[in-house]
């Protein structure tokens, strides 16, 4: 609940007027046919994009390995013969989309291997550790937000401020690359690389909770420092203009808790913007870090992504672009959701 | 301190905030570090000894008199790359964070603002260039555009608008359905007014932090971009700096990194250090009501 | 009115409840440091940092260091061992006719695939024909079908021939120690093999058996099988993990060996003492510039190639580039540790001689400029494909090209699709590549190379160099692909050599020194095989043996 400004009343922008049946049902159908529309755009984007780029995949094969290979014109058309390059781009088109309709991603043209397969592998880390450093980061800028906020050039407030910053300003791969050497390779505290010990299939659950977390350890708090300070400066500013607000003058006139006026008015209010971002972060989780997970050798998105688009691996390229598409146009389906709930004034 | 604020009269704001003078020790920072670089930008040529390109001495040589820095793998001076650095990492900085949230603004706030068929077509627009897949078509924009900076900002600035475009729309939104907007034109305020009063204190701080934020951001990514193809990769930044750095195996088995990373990240650290400061000591000039919270 | 007196003091605001859950969280993440899950093993076990290159079947295992996985599962006939010399592996006797045209491979007595059925005559004839049926694979697969072989039939249940049609002295190490043999009774029911990537297929003769397969670029474990036809081999465990930088791992006790080039004098202070060991190879790479001799102009001017050999210091290149380990580029091709090696004319660093040669050929400078021009009066301006990670190489060599009045415009572009992609086309000036591309087979490998690299009557490859036509040349190379008498070929690979460092069709710029780390405790006895074929660093016969020669394998202590 929030307070509303005394004598402003929310205003219509649809003509089907907001609240009714009939108002609800159509922008219901309106939200789903454009969210369809979009992920079909994003399809084709997606499959034009990569052809566009110049080279072609069997170039791309040759960077993986060849002993000075010999690519005569007979051999190059059996090659593309076999990964179905030749033909159309029509017609390639319409053999996308109908696998695509069966659920079938493709084989990747560099290993052979399932497409979906792949993605399967390292879709999960990759969601454990952008959300983990998603999570975190939203929750310590958030409250440090707050606090600094509502405290302004109290020495709390100059204390987080410049701590923030001066630990945000150095470029992440820069800090994990040292961080790792510092805690892996010198004081052997922690595993230096991958998402878990290999082949640790009999470790029990504990164990494997145990393992995960100190392999995330050192990623996730990278790239923590690299997220909390653009939540944090939100929030100190969100909450530093509702300050400032009538109505908080009317509940300290009211006799309402101090702490009560802090958290369930202001920064309820300041928290909008900050929604919008961590939307934004969660949209851009699954692109990974590609940086990160090369200095952790961390099996994540990230790398797929970026070492596909270097082999032009048309099938990879697609789908692991579709699935990254997809999630960001989700988050902000659901990040418009939120803020319709946390301020139904926006409804539209 | 008493848990209920007086009622501050609008004269006795305008007091106080004369009696803090007028520059908040935060900005006056941030400016003279600004100040600072851009100074070392442009008197880069006086202050180095050598060429930045030139291949001045051996390879990989530790700090000399000769050469403050040492130099790099090919025997370029590192404080020389260092001081002309100043120059691309600024430009590239300023000019794609401001060119960054113009655009957002013209495709976030202007829309969400007017309402109707531009919203809706903008916000559609935001939600496609966000779900875009960024790095083919930087490749692609690559093979095309080739090493041109001019390329490089464009491509930087144009990977800001989306993002900032949405956070800034949602502010925007918030604006509006809270009855400011309609409000004031109600009782007769021009757009200038509303712009004052309203918009700028409520997007101001966004803006700001949106502008800084991304103008970091740039100088780390015209480096990431060289290596899909767009920028000069034989022109002087930081950001270049430290990919050479850090493509050397192993660097930090030495002292090397001190002082060919070091530096570098340092630089990069300060300069968007300035930025953020110099938005934080905006705030009050752009927020009234900062200052009937005292 | 009161509010809650914390929050209205002047103090700090963080109440107690915050400052605990900050506390836990910060204990919390130092306790993780210190307990660590750990996995056991016994027996002697080795640790690789790398990760799958493709999965490891003979149809889909990717480069060179792929090969190595797959053939911990698939033996060849012959296996090269640390001496460079072919022991005998499936085949326990091998025998050719005195025209080195017909082959006869003897198999050992009770071979059996790793499903217990047994190896004969009719997989090996199995394998040659499929291999034959398939045409091209796919370019990361090394091992391509072979040429030139005109027959292959079983004579014995033990037995097989193989029949050349003509005698290539290659075929020992290039077919009979490479091919890996596959089963009749798996394969004949595949057509994809490339496809073909469930685990139950990788039914092999080899001495290990892969228990644990996470996809492209996961891990690896390999057990070993106590019932191999050579004994229980002496590394019962190979577990390979992938890791970015393999130096970090090596120090830490992860992994067990770890590979590098050019290494600095500071990262490999810490592996000076008796833990590690430390192996040193010149010349299993190097960076070499092409010439795009099909293109009017300089390029096609031998005299212009010779200025650009002689205004390059290759020697400070290695200074340069690789930490001062290595050696300066072979204008005959060939590197410092290949046994054919000869000596040919040097083109030592001389930029006045490089100019005077210049001005000799026609090329001025006009007035006061820089750059010269050709006799039509076109700028020696010269474009120069290189790949974007090398850009220190670049610079050099713009910088050093000036000084002969030569414009070089680097053009940095990504490895696969564009250098190489461009450079197979022919689209383009000069291109400075990596030889050898991720592949086996460097500048320390058979000379045979040679004649895939410069012979005109060899089908266009990557590698190869761009319209070099040099009949003396060709014949040269024809004939030492068929010599035996090591004299004889001796002779003809150092013409070829000092043909090519005449033409200069392709300059080797300098070779990074390769080294190999390892950890002594698990095995003290690791090379680098010669010939760089077929596993130059991991080869299993060192795993198996537990020693650099021979197939005997040695008692644990």
């Amino acid at each position: 609940m929030t307070l509303v400004e005394p004598g402003v009343a929310g205003q219509d922008v649809d003509q089907h007027p907001v609240g009714t049946p009939a108002g609800i049902r159509w922008s219901w159908a309106k939200g789903v046919a454009a969210y369809l529309g979009m992920v079909f755009v994003l399809v084709t984007v997606n499959f034009v994009l990569p052809r566009a780029m110049p080279g072609d995949p069997i170039d791309g094969l040759l960077a993986r390995g060849s002993a000075g290979f010999s690519l005569g014109e007979q051999s190059r058309a059996a090659l593309e013969d076999y990964y179905g390059l030749d033909g159309s781009l029509a017609s390639q088109y319409r053999h996308y989309l109908a696998r695509l309709a069966h659920g079938d991603l493709g084989r990747s043209i560099v290993t052979n291997a399932p497409v979906r397969k792949e993605i399967g592998r390292r879709l999960p880390w990759t969601i454990v550790l952008m959300g983990s450093a998603i999570a975190l980061s939203t929750v310590i800028g958030v409250v440090g937000g707050v606090h600094s906020g509502w405290r302004r050039d109290r020495p709390l407030d100059r204390v987080l401020l410049t701590g923030l910053l001066a630990v945000r300003e150095f470029p992440t791969f820069l800090l994990g690359s040292l961080l790792l050497f510092v805690f892996a390779v010198k004081l052997h505290w922690l595993p230096s690389a991958g998402a878990q010990t290999p082949f640790s299939g009999s470790f029990n659950l504990a164990q494997k909770a145990v393992d995960t977390s100190r392999h995330l350890l050192l990623p996730v708090l990278v790239l923590t420092v690299g997220l909390t300070v653009g939540n944090y400066l939100i929030m100190r500013a969100g909450m530093v203009n509702e300050l400032g607000s009538d109505y908080l003058l009317l509940g300290r006139a009211k006799g309402l808790a101090e702490r009560r006026l802090k958290y369930r008015y202001a920064a309820r209010n300041a928290l909008l913007p900050v929604v919008s971002v961590t939307a934004l972060q969660l949209g851009f989780a699954l692109t990974g870090d590609v940086l990160i997970e090369r200095v952790f050798t961390y099996p994540g998105l990230g790398g797929l992504l970026y070492d596909s688009i270097g082999a032009r691996d048309y099938p990879t390229i697609q789908a692991a672009f579709l699935v990254v598409s997809v999630g960001m146009v989700t988050m902000n389906a659901l990040a418009d959701l939120l803020y319709r709930r946390l301020d139904p004034r926006t409804a539209q | 301190m008493t848990a209920v604020a007086p009622p501050v009269p609008a004269r006795a704001t305008d007091r106080a905030r004369r009696a803090r003078g007028p520059w908040p020790p935060v900005l006056v920072v941030g400016l003279v570090l600004l100040a600072a670089l851009a100074a070392v930008a442009l008197l880069a040529p006086l202050l180095a000894a050598h060429d930045p390109h030139a291949i001045s001495g051996r390879a990989l040589e530790r700090p000399s008199s000769r050469h403050w820095l040492g130099t790099d793998v090919p025997g370029r001076d590192i404080l020389a790359q260092l001081l002309y650095g100043a120059r691309a990492s600024l430009v590239v900085a300023v000019l794609a964070g401001s060119m960054a949230m113009t655009g957002a603004v013209f495709v976030g706030v202007v829309p969400a603002l007017l309402g109707g068929a531009a919203d809706t077509v903008s916000s559609r627009l935001v939600v496609f260039l966000l779900a875009l897949p960024g790095l083919p078509l930087l490749v692609l924009i690559g093979a095309l555009a080739g090493n041109r900076r001019a390329a490089v900002i464009l491509v930087i600035a144009f990977l800001g608008v989306a993002p900032n475009a949405r956070i800034l729309r949602s502010q925007a939104l918030s604006l509006r359905a809270r009855g400011f907007v309609a409000a004031a034109q109600g009782f007769g305020g021009g757009p200038l007014y509303i712009l004052r009063r309203h918009l700028v204190p409520g997007l101001g701080p966004l803006i700001v932090v949106g502008f800084v934020n991304w103008a970091g951001l740039a100088i780390g990514l015209e480096a990431g971009l060289a290596f899909v193809g767009l920028g000069d990769p034989s022109g002087v930044s930081w950001g270049l700096m430290l990919n050479r750095a850090l493509a050397q195996s192993n660097i930090y088995f030495s002292a090397m990194w001190t002082w060919w990373v070091l530096p570098a990240g340092l630089a990069v650290a300060v300069t968007v250090l300035g930025f953020t400061l110099v938005g934080v000591g905006l705030e009050p000039s752009l927020n009234p009501r900062w200052l009937r919270s005292t | 009115m009161t509010g809650e007196r914390s929050s209205s003091t002047s103090g700090p605001s963080l109440n107690r409840r915050q400052f605990l859950i900050g506390s836990a969280a910060g204990i919390g993440a130092l306790a993780l440091t210190r307990c660590a899950p750990s996995v056991r093993s016994s027996g002697a076990t080795v640790r690789l940092p790398d990760g799958a290159l493709g999965f490891p079947s003979p149809f889909a295992a990717n480069a060179d260091l792929g090969y190595n996985q797959m053939s911990l599962l698939y033996d060849t006939l012959l296996w090269k061992d640390g001496s460079g010399q072919l022991l005998p592996w499936l085949a326990e006797s091998h025998e050719s006719s005195p025209d080195h045209i017909r082959h006869t491979f003897t198999l050992r007595d009770g071979l059996r695939w790793s499903d217990n059925r047994p190896l004969t005559a009719d997989d090996v004839v199995f394998t040659f024909d499929y291999y034959a049926k398939q045409g091209t694979l796919s370019p990361p697969v090394i091992i391509q079908p072979p040429q030139g072989i005109a027959k292959v039939s079983a004579t014995g249940a033990r037995t097989v021939e193989v029949v050349l049609d003509a005698p290539y002295v290659t075929f020992p190490e290039q077919v009979a120690a490479a091919l890996p043999i596959v089963p009749k009774h798996i394969w004949s029911s595949i057509d994809d093999p490339a496809g073909a990537q469930d685990r139950k297929i990788l039914v092999g003769s080899g001495a290990y058996r892969l228990e644990s397969y996470n996809g492209d670029g996961g891990a690896l474990l390999y057990t070993a099988r106590s019932d191999y036809f050579l004994g229980a081999p002496f590394v019962s465990r190979i577990e390979e993990n992938p890791a970015d930088d393999p130096i970090g791992p090596l120090l830490a006790g992860a992994t067990d060996v770890a590979r590098g080039v050019g290494l600095r004098a500071d990262t490999l202070a810490p592996f000076q003492n008796q833990a590690f060991g430390v192996l040193a190879e010149q010349g299993s790479s190097t960076a070499a510039l092409y010439w795009n001799m099909g293109k009017e102009g300089p390029l096609s001017d031998v005299r212009f190639r010779r200025a650009w050999a002689m205004a390059i210091d290759r020697a400070d290149l290695v200074a340069r580039l690789a930490a001062g380990r290595g050696r300066p580029g072979n204008p005959g091709f060939l590197g410092p540790e290949n046994p054919f090696l000869t000596p040919v004319p040097p083109y030592p660093f001389d930029v006045a001689g490089a100019n005077a040669l210049l001005d000799g050929a026609g090329y001025r400078r006009r007035g006061g400029e820089d750059i010269r021009r050709t006799g039509a009066g076109n700028p020696l301006s010269v474009e120069l494909l290189i790949e974007n990670t090398r850009a220190p190489l670049a610079e050099i060599l713009v910088a050093a090209l000036r000084q002969i009045g030569v414009e070089l415009r680097p053009k940095q572009v990504e490895l696969g699709p564009q250098l190489f992609g461009n450079k197979f086309v022919g689209a383009y000036d000069v291109a400075a590549l990596p030889f050898p591309g991720p592949g086996p087979g460097g500048p320390n490998a058979d000379p045979d190379v040679l004649r895939l690299l410069f012979s005109s009557r060899v089908p266009p490859s990557l590698q190869a160099a761009t319209n070099y036509v040099n009949n003396k040349f060709d014949d040269l190379a024809d004939r030492q692909r068929l010599a035996f008498d090591q004299t004889e070929r001796m002779n003809l690979v150092a013409q070829m050599q000092r043909m090519l460092a005449d033409d200069l069709p392709i300059l080797a710029l300098y070779y990074p020194e390769t080294e190999l780390l390892y950890r002594r405790q698990v095995l003290d006895q690791w090379y680098i095989t010669p010939g760089q074929f077929p596993s130059a660093y991991d080869n299993k016969q060192l795993f198996i043996t537990g020693q650099k020669t021979g197939t005997a394998i040695r008692p644990h202590r």
